[in-house]
């Protein structure tokens, strides 16, 4: 893996740019964009979003819960050391004073698992978060693949 | 730095030239596996004369795995929904990944025809993922409140094109989100 991001960062543009290719932009915008993962009753899920913290001390969130799973998580996405792709729990996450922290795809992201109804395209998704300044932060999230 | 150059030079050179290096030949490798509808495919046979842009997933997890089935569909998007190029998201989950399970995924994400889901019985899918060195282990398992048996697998990223030979000749790291563009670009040089 760690190979492969070598390879796609610095020879593809090298290889474009030897090969006189015109070259498209390798990089593209990462967008973050509010939303929950379209998923089958039964499946799994992920939702996104950031959150700001505006006291001026660190916050942090100890919890997710959404009505629509049985099981929610606060997850991260990591390379392991053998280079695979996978995730974890996170039991918690600190969010220093006046900072945003970012839930988006290939990172932190709320795991909704066993999920008691389909998740279409259209739907909206309540996301309850717990900190321990803030209390509990409710957010309406779109179902958007 | 000499190294470097020592490093790059042929494969520049390589690169430059008509054809793609084969990675790997799938050509003489056979896998009766069974699709979204639980009808029997085998692989890669039933899709040779085609290209197939190829990606591997497992549908409970929603965050890596949900990029590299939408950059499939993405690559077919912007193609234009080509006719000979097959898109397929094999599970490296058969005991969770059935048909039916496939089949709403699928449906969820709102694929397109041409785009086949793969599963089947253990021993062959694993068979394939060996082939197509493709690594997966599970990483955790709970148990849920209600006694369902919980898991996660970490796995390799990956999306490969394979040509009308059923030969593997690019290789991509599978969620990643300028592969669309990339894939297309290298798709376009041997169609
Ligand atoms: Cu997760």
């Amino acid at each position: 893996m760690r190979y492969l991001a070598y390879f796609l960062t610095v020879l593809v543009p090298l290889v474009m740019i030897s090969c006189g290719a015109e070259k498209e932009q390798v990089t593209e915008e990462e967008v973050v964009e509010e939303r929950v993962r379209p998923a089958a009753s039964g499946g799994t899920s992920a939702a996104y979003f950031s959150y700001s913290n505006t006291f001026d001390k660190p916050d942090t969130l100890i919890s997710v819960n959404s009505a629509v799973a049985r099981l929610t998580q606060i997850h991260e996405s990591y390379e392991t050391e053998d280079g695979m792709t996978g995730m974890r729990e996170r039991r918690e996450v600190i969010i220093p004073a006046g900072e945003n922290v970012v839930f988006k795809q290939g990172g932190l992201h709320v795991m909704m698992m066993d999920l008691r109804k389909d998740l279409s395209a259209g739907d909206s998704v309540g996301v309850e978060l717990e900190l321990k300044l803030a209390g509990r932060v409710s957010r309406l999230l779109p179902v958007q693949p | 730095m000499k190294k470097l150059i020592i490093l790059l030079l042929p494969i520049l050179i390589i690169s430059c030239n008509s054809g793609p290096d084969v990675i790997d030949d799938l050509s003489d490798t056979s896998f009766e596996l069974l699709n979204q509808d639980s009808t029997a495919v085998i692989f890669p046979d039933d899709f040779e004369g085609e290209f197939v842009v190829m990606g591997f997933i497992y549908t409970n997890c929603p965050d890596i795995c949900s990029l590299i089935t939408q950059n499939l569909m993405r690559i077919q998007q912007d193609m234009n929904y080509p006719d000979d190029v097959h898109f397929i998201a094999a599970t490296f989950d058969p005991e969770r990944d059935t048909p039916s399970i496939l089949k709403k995924y699928g449906e969820a994400f709102g694929v397109d025809e041409n785009f086949t889901f793969l599963t089947g019985d253990s021993t062959e899918v694993f068979a394939l993922m060996d082939s197509s060195r493709v690594r997966s282990q599970v990483s955790m398992t709970d148990t849920t409140a209600d006694g369902r048996e919980l898991y996660f697998i970490n796995h390799s990223d990956k999306i490969m094109v394979l040509d009308k030979q059923s030969r593997v000749v690019f290789e991509y790291g599978g969620s990643q989100p300028m592969i669309p563009s990339l894939v297309k670009e290298d798709l376009n040089k041997i169609r």
